[in-house]
Order: C-alpha cells, then structure tokens, then sequence
C-alpha cells in the first residue's frame, strides 16, 4: 500500500516534494522493520522498501544529492537487516519423491512378484558460504525389499569455485561417469525412464561400478570452439566386494591404492546444440572379502564413451563401459567385460515421451570381480516406456521390460507404474 | 505484491529492457544466456551475481533468453541438484534490483527504466 500510494499521487510533486514524501515513507518501513526484527517473525520484510530511492537518483542540488545519498545509505542498512532476515530462515529445501506399482514374473523365493511401492523419498540442499565456497546436502529415506526404512546421507560435499574452468569438490558426490549416474540419480522426476540400467544401479540394488565416491573431485568447463570441453577428475576411497555388494567405502579404505577416474567430454552449441560427446575412465584396486575373510583381489581398469542427445524434443543416451581387469590373487590374469545401454525418447507437446532403451552386458564370469559380484552376470534387458508430465514438476510412468540374466539361465518380464514429483 | 504493482503503474507492455552490473563487472551482453542458466559464475577475479527482476522476469526470459518461465525453472532445479548451484535471487521490482546491483560486487540484473549509478550493460 505504501509503494500504490506514493506511485499514484508523486507524479505531479516536485523532485524536493517527492524526496521529502521518501524520507517519510522511509523512515515508516524502518520502524516497521525494526518491529518486525523485534518481533522475530519468521517471514523476509516486504521488497517494497527500496522502490523510491530509484526515482530520486536524479536530483539536482547538492542539498537533493546529500539527502538521496542518505535516503540510499538508508535504503543498504535495510536490505542489509532484509537480507539478515532470510539467512536466518535457512536455506531452501527441494526433493523429490515417488510412489508406484511394480510386478515381475522372475522366480523369486518368497513369492513377493508384485504390488504398491514406495520409491525414494529425497531431499537437498545448496547452502553458499560466502561467494565462491558452496556445498551439497542430499537425504535420502527409502524401503528396502524386506520393508525395512533406510537413510542414506546421500551427498555431503563441500566446493569451491576457483574459476569457471574449475571448481573443488571435497566428501561424498555421485561418481563422474557416462551421463546418466550423476544426471539424474534419485531425482525420480528428472528421469524420463522409471528404472535405470541395470548394471548401473546403486551399490546395493545390483550396480557393478560405485554410484557413489568418497574423495576429491575437480570439475570444469571451457569454451572450445563452437562448443565447450567439460571435464572431471577425481581421487577417491577405492572400493571394495563385501559378500557379494560393491562397498564404495563411505568411511576409510582398505587399501593405499585410491581409486583414480575421471570424464572428458564436448558439448557442442549452435545446429548440434544439445549433442555431449565424451570419454570415461576408472581405475582402482577391489579386494574381495567373503564371511569377513579376503578371499581375491582385482585390479579394475575401465575405459568407454558416452553421448547425450537432449533438445526440447528428443533424449537421447548412450553409454559404453569397457573392463580390462586383472586378477591379482588367482591365476585367471587380465580378463575382458563390456557393458553398454542406448535410450532413446521423443517429447510430445500434448506432455507424452515414449522411450526405448536396450542394454547389454558381457561380464567374463573368470574375472574375480564379477564373479563375487551378486550382480555380476551378463544380461540383456529391452525396455519400453511411456511418461506423461502433468505439469514441470510432476509425472506419471508406465514402463515395461523384459530380461534375459545368463547366470540364472532365466528370461522373465516386468511392469513398472510410477508417480514421481519434484518440489 | 506492493512492489509489483508500483511498478507496473509506469511500465509498458513489451518496454524495453537494460541488462544493468555493478561497476566492477567486465561482462558483454553474448555473456548474459550463459551467466542466467548458471554456465558462466565469474568473470576475471569477480564472482557474478545474477538477480531476476519479478515483474520484468517473464518479458526477459522470452525476449533475451528465449526460454519459458518452465523450462528456465526446470532448467535451474537441474542446475541445482547436479551441479550444486542457487538460482538467482529475484527482487520484487526495477527499484529494488537497481538497489541490490549498486550495492554488491559482481550483481548483474535487469530493469524497465533507464537506470543511474549502475553499468548498462546492453539494452534489449
């Protein structure tokens, strides 16, 4: 009402007139603020308070000017005491969360083949310490299959930003490779698909690489070209096979040898805008643990490539992961594996995306890393979809697949329902 | 609300718009997609600020960046949850980013009115 009102009647008063009627009105939102910090109310004071300093800028005198450089000197306390206000609100939440139904014809030994579930339940957080050091905060609660709640403190990393070309990060990230692990994670919303790849699933859901490291990570950008190079490198805990579950070490590590990776990739502008072409690589010592006891060892070296198509109207992924392992323990010495997916998807106007995707994997069952992996087995999996946005923030999914695991010497089909939102 | 409509009293469908910095920016107008969808975060040894301006904020997105109020929104939640990093601060009047760009080191926003005191970075 104050800013209506002084916007309404100033157009015909004189430039000292209005700056007068400025200081008063000025003086009012002071106390007013004043009040407001008294009271500690837990909202940020109203933004109208700066809007008459503008207009008064060009005052003519020395008189004007001295009073307008008062009225800004004012007007900086109060965005200051404004500002005061929201940093002790906190920093804003966001997250995300899914519900579904799931059913699967694979043999199981409990006959639990399908209904409702519930998905992840994620939140995070991006406070800023001053201008250039920044951090990440993720929780995320979820059921295991057995109905037991887990919490997983996600992300808990802490950066600085040197440069455009560079920015450190220091504690736990989603590990930098191919395109998929750290673009969409456990943001359900983001994903356009229901499921990931089934060899890139989390550690403890089948994953046959860390989805998740703990250690240093540099990453960065530079314009190149029409294009610009994107890069991370990162040095992190090695991992270790616990019982067959990759154990990416949250805490300490098991051995010196760190686990060394890191990704390349160019993102192109103008007619290819949308189009990422990139490299990847991890190298890393795995010791193999069974009932407690150290049962292998195995050098893991991985090499491979990934592409990203994303424009308003098509996705497009592809991701390949070459292995030359080598068994440190046994006499199998340096076996061979490969794992690759291609996704593709089209956007519609109407909200629909349907999508495809195919992914393969070849794991050498000689290899002491695969072969103590539950999850370590070739596959291959067809995967077809439909997802319809109900609005920016929330979609609905309907996603069908069918599998074929070597190991089991079983093919089976699945169905997946999805309700994911973001907030 | 007050800020909003103090505004819009003047203001003038499709008016124009100044990308405005405070003085110790060294910043082109080519520079301003990057540093609005968060691909650009310093120029030299100074940390950039973007602030959007809520009344003027759909205008300028269609306009400059030629985005839509969702796709800019989505485009930040991305930003946000990959990369770790805050969407502007938007400020609820021309009065009150004119203010903040001022006053803080590295702040680039922008305004309907042609500003005093501050950097015109390019007019659009």
């Amino acid at each position: 009402m104050y800013g209506l009102s002084w916007a309404t009647q100033g157009w015909a008063q004189t430039d000292s007139d209005r700056i007068a009627e400025l200081e008063r009105l000025v003086k009012q939102l002071t106390e007013r603020v004043k009040a407001v910090d008294q009271m500690k109310v837990a909202e940020p004071a109203p933004s109208t308070t700066a809007a008459p300093v503008v207009e008064a800028a060009d005052a003519p005198t020395a008189t004007q000017e001295s009073r307008i450089d008062a009225l800004e000197l004012t007007f900086k306390q109060m965005d200051e005491s404004s500002s005061s206000n929201r940093a002790s609100l906190g920093v804003p939440l966001h997250g995300f969360m899914d519900v579904g139904y799931a059913h699967s014809r694979q043999t199981t030994t409990d006959d639990r083949r399908g209904g409702f579930v519930l998905g992840n339940l994620d939140f995070y957080l991006t406070p800023e310490f001053g201008s250039r050091v920044k951090s990440l905060i993720e929780v995320v609660f979820e059921w295991d299959h057995h109905g037991g709640l887990l919490t997983d403190l996600e992300r808990l990393q802490i950066g600085y930003t040197f440069a455009d070309t560079l920015t450190l990060w220091a504690g736990r990230f989603h590990s930098p490779y191919g395109y998929w692990n750290t673009a969409f994670h456990h943001g359900a919303q983001f994903q356009t698909a229901i499921t990931r790849p089934r060899f890139l699933e989390f550690e403890d859901k089948g994953g046959i690489l860390p989805a998740h490291a703990v250690g240093l990570w540099g990453t960065g950008k530079r314009a190149a070209g029409p294009g610009k190079v994107v890069y991370d490198v990162y040095v992190i805990n090695g991992n270790r096979v616990t019982d067959g579950e990759l154990d990416f070490q949250a805490v300490l590590d098991d051995n010196s040898n760190k686990g060394l990776g890191s990704r390349v990739g160019y993102a192109f502008s103008g007619a290819l805008s949308g189009l990422t072409l990139g490299v990847h690589g991890v190298s890393q010592s795995v010791k193999i643990y069974t009932g407690g006891m150290r049962t292998g060892q195995s050098d893991l070296r991985m090499l491979g490539g990934y592409a990203v198509y994303d424009t308003d109207d098509w996705e497009a992924i592809a991701e390949y992961y070459n292995y030359h392992d080598r068994d440190l323990t046994g006499s199998s010495g340096t076996r061979t594996s490969w794992a690759a997916f291609a996704q593709v998807g089209r956007h519609f106007d109407a909200g629909f995306t349907p999508y495809a995707r195919y992914e393969k994997a070849s794991l050498d069952q000689s290899d002491p890393y695969f072969q103590n992996l539950i999850s370590g087995a070739s596959y291959n999996r067809g995967v077809i979809g439909l997802r319809y946005d109900l609005d920016t923030r929330a979609a609905l999914k309907l996603e069908g697949n069918r599998t074929h695991d070597a190991r089991l010497a079983e093919s089976f089909e699945e169905v997946h329902i999805q309700f994911a939102v973001r907030f | 609300m007050t800020a909003t409509m103090l505004i819009a009293l003047p203001a003038t469908p499709k008016a124009d718009i100044y990308l405005i910095a405070h003085p110790d920016v060294d910043l082109s107008g080519g520079d301003v997609y990057e540093l609005f969808i968060g691909e650009k975060q310093v120029a030299g040894s100074t940390r950039l600020v973007p602030i959007d301006n809520s009344p003027r904020q759909r205008e300028f997105l269609s306009k400059v960046l030629k985005l839509s109020a969702g796709k800019y929104e989505t485009l930040w939640t991305k930003k946000s949850f990959r990369e770790g990093l805050n969407a502007p601060a938007i400020k609820g009047s021309d009065s009150e980013v004119l203010g903040v760009v001022k006053m803080t080191p590295g702040a680039i926003g922008y305004v309907g009115v042609i500003p005093a005191g501050v950097k015109v970075i390019q007019k659009y």
